[in-house]
């Protein structure tokens, strides 16, 4: 099926024609050209929606993160403190002499135990005993003779130091002062640092991922 | 058009200086079509002017009133205006005006004539008319003006336009098949035509 020889004359004859518009055709065009231009450069709405909605996420993101921020706070920081007096009395059950040798075993029972005041007051009563050993040795003697018959006695508890800690009231107060002031002040700054980092990060991550999700956006809508 | 005749009337010159004035008639239209794109009503009218005569007589081989062929016209010219910026000055740019007033021929007819059609598949291998007389072209229009709007589409892209049934077919969303047939029954109906105009001028009608 080709075009036949009527058909060639046709496309002949016809490409060769020229018909003249009327004069107002191109008034007529002339004006629709100037509509459409008028109209063109007001539809840039597009971009304004897009930056509103970031807007709108980047907002929740942070009310959200306030939210999370307050109610992990608090408990964040009674944990640390609590593990930094503790953190200390195990470097300090290090330190033990010869005279604290029979209370090891006591004190690492104490110290995987139930209360922290068992523990302070079970390193009170070493401290004590260190202190006292410089003076005499027949004082730490003494003290190794009153502490060591207390330990085969197997309830080394509150009594018992409690006995000690009566007899130095004066110092322990002091001492148990001095040495948590230092400790909390360090560990408040250090876990005040640890807080702001988390929040740094979060943050950022907040911020990424509310980015990448308006980008997706944006390339879904172009292939629609 | 204009690029043969200037290479007619310097025919005795030699053939370097026609090629050179060829290219710089490129690279005027280019320069003209980069204006347009940039909204230059001056550089708009020029193309308009240049290019309207020959649009307008092809929107008219689809419409059969002239008024409304215009209108068919100008809304080509308003889209092509609109894509101009999307030109890319690869291939004729009368070739790529001439698509898109084809095109909005078609939309035309389809919307406002409502075509819609036939899918028969008949078609006749038909052994064609040995047409011997010379038609004017205004015969030749009112014998195409007098088909029905679905076979005048057809007809007029394979005959005027060249293209084939496959690109027919994708253009008025038909099949291949469609496409054939309602060529088939153009073709039977314009010999029917041209016979009876023939029997009239011999005077046995």
């Amino acid at each position: 099926m080709e075009p036949n020889k009527f058909e060639q004359e046709v496309k002949m004859k016809m490409e060769q024609r020229l018909l003249n518009p009327t004069p107002m055709a191109w008034d007529r065009l002339d004006a629709m050209l100037s509509v459409a231009e008028t109209k063109k450069p007001q539809r840039s709405y597009r971009w304004l929606y897009i930056a509103a909605s970031m807007v709108l996420m980047l907002g929740a993101g942070f009310f959200f993160l306030d939210k999370e921020a307050a109610t992990t706070m608090p408990s964040g920081e009674s944990p640390a403190v609590v593990a930094g007096p503790e953190s200390r009395i195990q470097a300090e059950s290090t330190e033990t002499t010869t005279a604290a040798i029979a209370l090891p075993g006591v004190s690492e029972e104490s110290s995987v135990a139930v209360t922290r005041k068992a523990a302070i007051q079970k390193e009170m009563t070493r401290d004590i005993l260190k202190e006292k050993k410089q003076p005499a040795i027949v004082k730490q003697g003494e003290a190794v003779a009153v502490i060591s018959p207390e330990v085969p006695s197997g309830e080394v508890q509150v009594p018992d130091s409690g006995k000690i800690t009566d007899a130095v009231a004066d110092l322990s107060p002091n001492i148990k002062a001095g040495k948590v002031k230092v400790d909390s002040r360090a560990l408040l700054s250090s876990v005040e640092g640890e807080l702001d980092d988390s929040f740094r990060s979060k943050m950022l991550q907040s911020v990424t991922k509310n980015y990448n999700t308006v980008k997706t956006a944006l390339v879904n809508r172009n292939h629609e | 058009m204009l690029i043969e005749t200037v290479t007619i009337a310097a025919a005795d010159q030699p053939k370097r200086t026609t090629n050179v004035k060829v290219i710089s008639l490129h690279r005027d239209e280019q320069e003209i079509i980069k204006l347009a794109a940039q909204s230059n009503r001056h550089a708009q009218q020029k193309i308009y002017s240049k290019h309207s005569p020959k649009m307008l007589s092809i929107c008219r081989q689809y419409v059969k009133d002239i008024h409304q062929a215009e209108d068919v016209m100008i809304t080509g010219f308003m889209k092509v205006f609109t894509n101009i910026a999307n030109f890319e000055n690869k291939g004729s740019f009368e070739g790529w005006i001439r698509r898109i007033m084809v095109n909005e021929c078609i939309s035309y007819l389809r919307v406002q004539k409502k075509v819609s059609f036939m899918e028969d598949e008949f078609y006749a291998e038909d052994t064609f008319n040995n047409i011997e007389s010379q038609f004017s072209v205004e015969d030749i229009q009112l014998l195409i003006d007098s088909l029905p709007e679905g076979y005048k589409m057809v007809f007029n892209l394979y005959a005027i336009e060249g293209y084939k049934h496959q690109e027919i077919a994708t253009m008025l969303n038909i099949s291949e098949g469609t496409s054939k047939s309602q060529l088939s029954h153009a073709r039977k109906m314009l010999q029917q035509q041209i016979n009876k105009q023939k029997n009239y001028q011999n005077g046995t009608e």
